[in-house]
Parts: structure tokens; C-alpha cells; sequence
């Protein structure tokens, strides 16, 4: 067993043990009588503060607060392990004021999108290493120019050589504006390869009209094209990898705001 | 350049004297006939048969081309502590001063004009946060200004200079070495830091020669005077302590060990040539086995055993028609013992069981097999199982071939802080990249780039590595050694952004960046040419918490690794 899947099953192990734990103390306190959602409330504070606070960790990088993954560990069990003390501290019903309901929803949509970086964070990358080159994100759009002159230069034919009027169409037809910025992104997530396959069919049915040399250029349009999409689908995976923290971080700050209003109005009721 | 000469299809072919050693890196002089007569009389050459020779290769060809005379001001540094050193010196007139306070970095640093970064505190580091400039790689002139007092241009070849000579002599200890010695030459031939630093006492002219040259005068003198000189000096201070890092013979007495050491050889396998950029040639032999200079060959009969002293040594086996790579050794392992111990246990001789050739460069100390025989005969050394560490890391799980080829073809294995990246795990979040400029004033000092081998990056961060050629010509010694086998490490003030580092490192790991002061504004000289600064990863080494890259690495997908063995690697591989 790896070191990783040795931490998976300890950090899920541990948030089981301590959801149960939770939920047996609750029984526990409402048998006895006592008040355990207040209990749980400050419980998924301090729980809510603690996730937050992994933001102020990245921008403090020269300080030694402890390795970052260290912290994403943390960051993942005990956001993991908020469910179920949020279950516990709501009693698995819909809220009824307007500003609880406000932070239910910031909560469920920051956990939620919190798994779906898990999950993307997780799936992504192997496949960013499968397929195309290994390329810095920002520079992509830099390479696609690159690509786009070399396909232009392909097209307007060697310099005593004339241009063949067929791939002149198609270019400006099918390819013009796939050379211009990234493209298909959508595909790319979804991983469909239909967008690629279609320029390469439509490529593909010159190849009747052409004569030998133009044939060699259409092939050099065709590997522009492969590399252009593969460069696509990095910008898309990689934009997706990004994206999703644009979700993530700003709905955290407003959970952040709206659970401190709902500690400030539910205390002021709580002492009437 | 003309049309002609741009569009011409063919050249001489390059060779090895193109660029005489007295012409480079700023040198501007040529040796005479008269120069050369004149050294062949001086007592270090006269005994030197010339008829020994190669007629490639002659001995007054190697005096003109491969050696320079150099004239130094009293105070003038020559070589300084922890510097890498290329070349040897002969000291013609006038004297030098060696520094004898080794390993004090303080007193060091006094005379060669470093200053040592202290460590932040916490809050110094924290203060990063708002203290950091705006606008890109600014530095203060006037720190600059304030160094540059303690250097000076001399035909071309800036110099450190100690202004008060007398003053340092008196706070430290120091030996005078007059006309008629060497020094130097150890290091230039074993690749290895300079041990002390070493000043003008007097208005002095030294003879310094490439250690290509004094590898053949080595090689060729009947005479072997000069030879048995260096192996006496290295006999005398060095070959007693790296015998003892081998287990074997650590633990034998002083007489024993004055007994063995006559028999040892110092001998260095392979070259580069420094005339031209290193990374040039680094690109040529790269993944090229076959090129590699020959050791010892799997099968033959063990007649020696190898110890590594500098420099990296490829293990391969014969596998069809090419060669597996199986492993690699770096300064302080030992070859062939494994294989000397079996045929000493069962009597009958089992041949290397592989093949060990030099990665560019190596030098070993050779001890025969017959002398570590008679030394388990005598008993003076003791056969425990354990003693015989195998050379051949093919039993390795994690680290597939593949990435062994990798590490081993592109030298990386010459790193002790490789930046290794598990792209199956990287995010691309750049985290790291954040990290590190926030840790330097802004200034980002790696790219997240670089060679990938299935699903491991080498990036392009400063590797510190075991045998930083970068160090090797840096005119005023601004990248240096923290201290012995430390970080590799650039300083602001004295570097002078000549790029001779940036081109001899061959891992792209230093870059050259235009300067600015306070208000943005790209520092220039009178000429108005831009002041060029010379930069990469120092390991954060003044930040409280190490290096702020792999902290700052969410997913455990970047690791600063020591390539000098394998188990950190696989360490990381197999998690």
C-alpha cells in the first residue's frame, strides 16, 4: 500500500469516526435535554474559519506555517468532515430566515464546489501528461500563433511553388478561425474528439484534388491542426484547473461573511 | 558578416587549440617562442622529456596553448576558497599567500569579499509581504558601487583585490609559498573545490596552465617528476581521508594505511574542453553511451577497485546490441569491491558485472585488487557481507529504466536539489512559482518548464549540483559555494554579468536579467548597455522555513531531491 492511499483511508477513516462520535454525542446531549445545534454551530465556525484560513496559508508562502500539502490534507478531511455537523447542526432541515437560508446555500454550494476541485484536481492532470506537449498556459495563446503563421505559410505555398486554390478554401473555410484562439472547449472537457476529427475529414477530402506537392502540404496542415488542438484541450483542462477556484474562493468569503451574521443574529436571539 | 560567409556550406573543422588558453575569457596574450624557451629552461619543465610526446600532442604545443603567464598586483585573489578550479598555478617570481583558517567562512568571506545573508527572522519574513519592490529585479546601485571598490580590471580580467594586505596577514593565519611551487592543481584536476584561498603577496607573475594540459604533461612525461609530485601532495593530504569514507577501510591503522596508499593511483577518465561552452558538449554525448570514455568493461577480469573521488560514472550491461543503463556512481562510491570480495571468497575471479564509463568527466583514486587481497589475507581489513554494497541498481522498483536513462542521459543526476515535478499530480496552479518570487523581492527564480520524462519534470530550477561547472570561469567568484558541498549560490553585489555561468550551466537554470533601480527604470552603464544580472534558485537559503517552492506545493507533486542516490527518488515515486 502507497503512502498516499495509506493517508486517503486514515483521513476518511478519521472523518467517519468523528461523524459518528458527533452524532452519537448529540443524541447524548438532546436525551439529556441540552442544546447540542448551538454546540455544533460554534463547532462549524470554527470548522468553517480553519477552511478559510488555508487562503491566508498560500499568501504567506515565506512564512514557516507548515508544508501546503500538509495544509490542502487538512483542508479536505475537515471540509469533508463539515457536512455532517452541518447535517447535525441544521437537523437535515431546510432553514427558515432569510440570512440562514443565504448561508445554507453559500455552504452547500462552497462544499460542493470544494468536491468538484477535489475530483478536477485529481483527474486533470494525468491527462494534461498524456496528451501534447507540456505547455505554460499563458504562453499558449503565443504557440497558437506560431502554429497559425506556420499553417498560414503552408498554405500560401513555397516560394516558387504556386498555392493551391483547394486548401486555400478549406483554409479559409475550416480553418481560419481555429487558428485564431483556442477553441472547443467544451469538447476538450467533455473530451470529444469531434471537433478534431471534422477539420481532419474535411482536410482529408482535398486530398483528390490535390497533386503530390500539395498533398505534402495538407499534411502539414494536418499536423498543424493536431497540435493546435492539442494545444485546445491543454488550455481548456488547464483553464478548467483554474476556474473552478474562481467559484471556490470568493463564495468561501461570502460564507465567511454570512456565517458571522448568522452567529451575530442568532445569538442576539438566544439571549432573549 | 558577410553574405558569403553566413551561406557558406562548409568550415574548418573545430580543434582543440582554436582558442589558445592565454586568448581566453578576457586574456589578451600570446606566448612566444622566446616565452616558451624561457619556461622550457625554468627547473618545472627542463626535466621533461619532450620526446615522450605525442606528435599530436608536443609538449611546447601544450605550453602555447594551454598555458597562460599572468601578471597579479599585490592583493590580487587568485583562487578563492570553494571556488571550482580548472586550471593550476606555478608560482614564476614574486609569492603568494595561501590562507590556512579553512573552514572559517567568516574570515573567508572577509578576504574574497563575500557577504553572507543572514536568515531571516519571522518577521523580516513576513514584512516580505509589503516590503517587496514593484517593479522587476531591482537592485540598489550603490550596494553594487560599494563592492565594486574591492575589484579591478586588469587587461580586460576583472579581479578581487584585498586592499590591505599586511592587515589580513596579521588577523589570519597564512603561509607563504615562493617562486618554483604549484598550487592549484588538485582541484583542477580532481574538479574539485579550491581548498584555501590563495592572494598575491607581492607583485608576483604565475604561470597557469588548463588541467587538459597538465592531464597530458601527466601523461606523457618519461620523466613522471611533475606526476609524482601531485600524487605526493595528494598522497599527503587528501588520499588517507577518502580512503577512510569507503567502510572497507575505515577502520585500519595509520601504518596500514601508509602502506596502501603507495600503491593508489590518481587517475582522471574523460575531459570536456572548456574552450568551448559546456552545455554545447553536453548536448552532443548526451543518451550517447557508446561516446562515453571507458573505464572498465562488464566481464573483464577485476584487477582494481574504483574509487569515485569527482565527477559521475555511468553502470551499464550489455543487452543484445546496446547497452542498459543500470545504475550510476557519484564521488564517494566504489566500484568493482563487490565483485574483488567474491573472487577473493570463492577463489575463482568473476569478471565486473558491468560496464563503468566516465559522464563527461572523472577522476578515482585505483586501488588494485591484489593490494586488497593481501590486505584480507593479513587481515588487516575484515570481509563482512555487508561490505560489498552492489553497484547495480537494477533491482529498483520504483525508478523504471526509462527515468534512469533520463536522469543519467540529461547528467541530472548531478543534482543534490533537483527540482523534480509528478505532473500526474501537478495542478499547474503555479503555487511554487508565487512562492518563490514572493520569497525574492518579486522576482520569480525558476520556470515551472523543462524536460519531462513520462510523467517526471526536471524543471529549470538550479539543481546545486555535485559539480557546478557554472562556478567554473566566473571572473570575480560571485557564484560560489555557501560553504564546502553546499548551495550554489550567486552574489548580487560582485557579480559583474559577464554570462559565463548562464552558458556553462547546461540545465538552462541561470538567467540574465536587466537590472532597475527604484523607480523602474532599467539600470545602464556610460554607454548606456543595460547592467546585466546573473540569477536563478539559491534554495531560498536566508528564509526561515527552506525552500518556499516545495512548501508552497499543494499536492505533493514537487520535490527538491538528492539525485546522489537513488532511494530519495524511489522514496518519492513509491509514495
Amino acid at each position: 500500500m502507497t503512502h498516499f492511499v495509506r493517508r486517503r483511508i486514515t483521513g476518511l477513516t478519521l472523518v467517519v469516526v468523528l461523524s459518528l462520535l458527533l452524532t452519537a454525542a448529540t443524541r447524548l446531549m438532546e436525551d439529556n435535554l441540552l442544546r447540542p445545534r448551538t454546540w455544533l454551530g460554534w463547532v462549524l465556525v470554527v470548522i468553517v474559519l480553519f477552511l478559510a484560513s488555508y487562503r491566508l496559508r498560500k499568501q504567506l508562502a515565506m512564512l514557516p506555517l507548515g508544508a501546503s500539502a500538509a495544509w490542502l490534507q487538512c483542508h479536505i478531511y475537515v471540509g469533508l468532515l463539515s457536512a455532517p455537523v452541518f447535517l447535525l447542526h441544521t437537523g437535515a432541515r431546510w432553514p427558515g430566515g432569510g440570512i440562514e437560508v443565504v448561508t445554507a446555500v453559500l455552504f452547500l454550494t462552497v462544499f460542493c464546489t470544494g468536491i468538484l476541485g477535489l475530483f478536477l484536481t485529481r483527474m486533470i492532470p494525468p491527462r494534461l501528461t498524456d496528451r501534447g506537449e507540456e505547455v505554460i498556459r499563458e504562453r499558449i495563446p503565443v504557440f497558437i500563433r506560431i502554429l497559425r503563421e506556420e499553417a498560414e505559410a503552408s498554405v500560401a505555398g513555397a516560394k516558387n511553388a504556386a498555392p493551391s486554390e483547394v486548401l486555400s478554401d478549406v483554409y479559409l473555410n475550416h480553418l481560419h478561425s481555429f487558428f485564431q484562439r483556442p477553441k472547443n472547449f467544451v469538447s476538450h472537457v467533455f473530451h470529444s474528439t469531434k471537433p478534431r476529427t471534422a477539420l481532419l475529414n474535411a482536410l482529408d477530402d482535398t486530398r483528390r484534388f490535390l497533386n503530390t506537392q500539395h498533398e505534402q502540404t495538407m499534411e502539414q496542415l494536418a499536423a498543424c491542426v493536431r497540435r493546435k488542438d492539442d494545444l485546445d484541450y491543454q488550455y481548456a483542462m488547464q483553464s478548467l484547473l483554474k476556474y473552478w477556484l474562481f467559484l471556490h474562493v470568493p463564495l468561501t468569503w461570502g460564507l465567511v461573511v454570512f456565517t458571522c451574521s448568522h452567529v451575530v443574529t442568532a445569538m442576539a436571539f438566544t439571549s432573549r | 558578416m558577410s553574405q558569403a560567409s553566413v551561406n557558406q556550406s562548409s568550415m574548418d573543422r573545430p580543434r582543440r587549440w582554436d582558442m589558445p588558453f592565454s586568448q581566453e575569457a578576457g586574456h589578451d596574450s600570446v606566448l612566444t617562442d622566446a616565452d616558451i624557451d624561457s619556461l622550457l629552461a625554468n627547473d618545472a619543465f627542463s626535466r621533461i622529456d619532450p620526446a615522450g610526446f605525442k606528435r599530436s600532442v608536443p609538449l611546447r604545443e601544450i605550453l602555447r596553448n594551454d598555458v597562460r603567464i599572468v601578471d597579479f598586483e599585490q592583493g590580487d585573489v587568485i583562487v578563492r576558497q570553494g571556488d571550482w578550479g580548472s586550471s593550476a598555478f606555478f608560482v614564476l617570481s614574486g609569492a603568494v599567500r595561501v590562507e590556512l583558517d579553512r573552514g572559517d567562512d567568516a574570515s573567508s568571506d572577509l578576504i574574497q569579499g563575500r557577504q553572507k545573508k543572514p536568515r531571516k527572522t519571522f518577521f523580516r519574513s513576513l514584512a516580505q509581504l509589503w516590503q517587496n519592490n514593484h517593479h522587476a529585479e531591482f537592485r540598489n546601485p550603490d550596494a553594487k558601487q560599494s563592492v565594486s571598490g574591492n575589484l579591478r580590471s586588469v587587461g580586460g580580467v576583472t579581479r578581487v583585490y584585498i586592499s590591505d594586505v599586511s592587515a589580513v596577514i596579521e588577523q589570519h593565519k597564512t603561509a607563504r609559498m615562493d617562486a618554483g611551487h604549484w598550487f592549484g592543481e588538485l582541484a583542477a584536476l580532481g574538479r574539485t573545490p579550491r581548498v584555501a584561498t590563495v592572494f598575491a603577496d607581492e607583485t608576483s607573475t604565475l604561470l597557469e596552465i588548463r588541467w587538459q594540459g597538465l592531464r597530458d604533461i601527466l601523461r606523457f612525461d618519461r620523466d613522471q617528476g611533475l606526476k609524482k609530485y601531485i600524487e605526493d601532495v595528494f598522497r599527503e593530504r587528501a588520499m588517507a581521508s577518502l580512503l577512510r569514507t569507503e567502510r572497507l577501510f575505515a577502520d585500519i591503522s595509520d601504518q596500514e594505511m601508509a602502506d596502501l596508499m603507495p600503491h593508489c593511483r590518481l587517475e582522471t577518465f574523460g575531459e570536456y574542453d572548456t574552450a568551448k561552452p559546456f552545455r554545447e558538449l553536453s548536448g552532443e554525448n548526451a543518451g550517447s553511451v557508446k561516446n562515453e570514455p571507458l573505464i572498465a568493461e562488464q566481464g573483464d577480469y577485476p584487477n582494481a577497485v574504483f574509487l569515485i573521488r569527482s565527477g559521475v560514472a555511468r553502470l551499464s550491461q550489455k543487452h543484445h546490441a546496446g547497452r542498459h543503463t543500470v545504475g550510476y556512481l557519484n564521488p564517494g562510491r566504489v566500484f568493482g569491491l563487490r565483485e574483488v570480495l567474491q573472487g577473493f571468497r570463492s577463489g575463482r575471479s568473476t569478471g565486473y558485472e558491468a560496464r563503468l564509463s566516465a559522464i563527461g568527466y572523472l577522476n578515482a583514486v585505483v586501488i588494485p585488487a591484489s593490494i586488497v587481497e593481501d590486505l584480507l589475507r593479513s587481515g588487516a581489513i575484515s570481509d563482512p557481507e555487508d561490505s560489498c554494497r552492489p553497484a547495480v541498481h537494477a533491482t529498483h522498483d520504483a525508478v523504471d529504466e526509462n527515468l534512469l536513462n533520463f536522469l543519467v542521459d540529461g547528467k541530472y543526476v548531478q543534482g543534490t536539489e533537483t527540482m523534480v515535478i509528478d505532473m500526474d499530480r501537478c495542478t499547474r496552479c503555479d503555487d511554487c512559482v508565487r512562492a518563490c518570487a514572493t520569497t525574492h523581492d518579486n522576482n520569480p527564480r525558476f520556470i515551472r518548464h523543462g524536460p519531462v520524462s513520462v510523467r517526471h519534470m526536471v524543471a529549470n530550477a538550479c539543481m546545486h549540483c555535485l559539480d557546478p561547472v557554472c562556478m567554473i570561469e566566473c571572473p570575480t567568484g560571485a557564484i560560489h559555494r555557501e560553504t564546502l558541498g553546499g548551495l550554489v549560490l550567486i552574489n548580487d553585489q560582485t557579480c559583474i554579468g559577464c554570462a559565463q555561468c548562464a552558458s556553462n550551466c547546461p540545465f538552462d537554470a541561470i538567467r540574465m536579467v536587466e537590472t532597475r533601480n527604484a523607480s523602474g527604470a532599467i539600470l545602464v552603464d556610460s554607454k548606456n548597455a543595460p547592467i546585466l544580472e546573473a540569477t536563478k534558485c539559491d534554495l531560498c537559503h536566508d528564509q526561515p522555513g527552506g525552500p518556499a517552492c516545495q512548501r508552497a506545493c499543494p499536492h505533493d507533486a514537487l520535490e527538491r531531491i538528492d539525485l546522489q542516490s537513488l532511494s530519495e527518488l524511489e522514496g518519492v515515486i513509491a509514495r
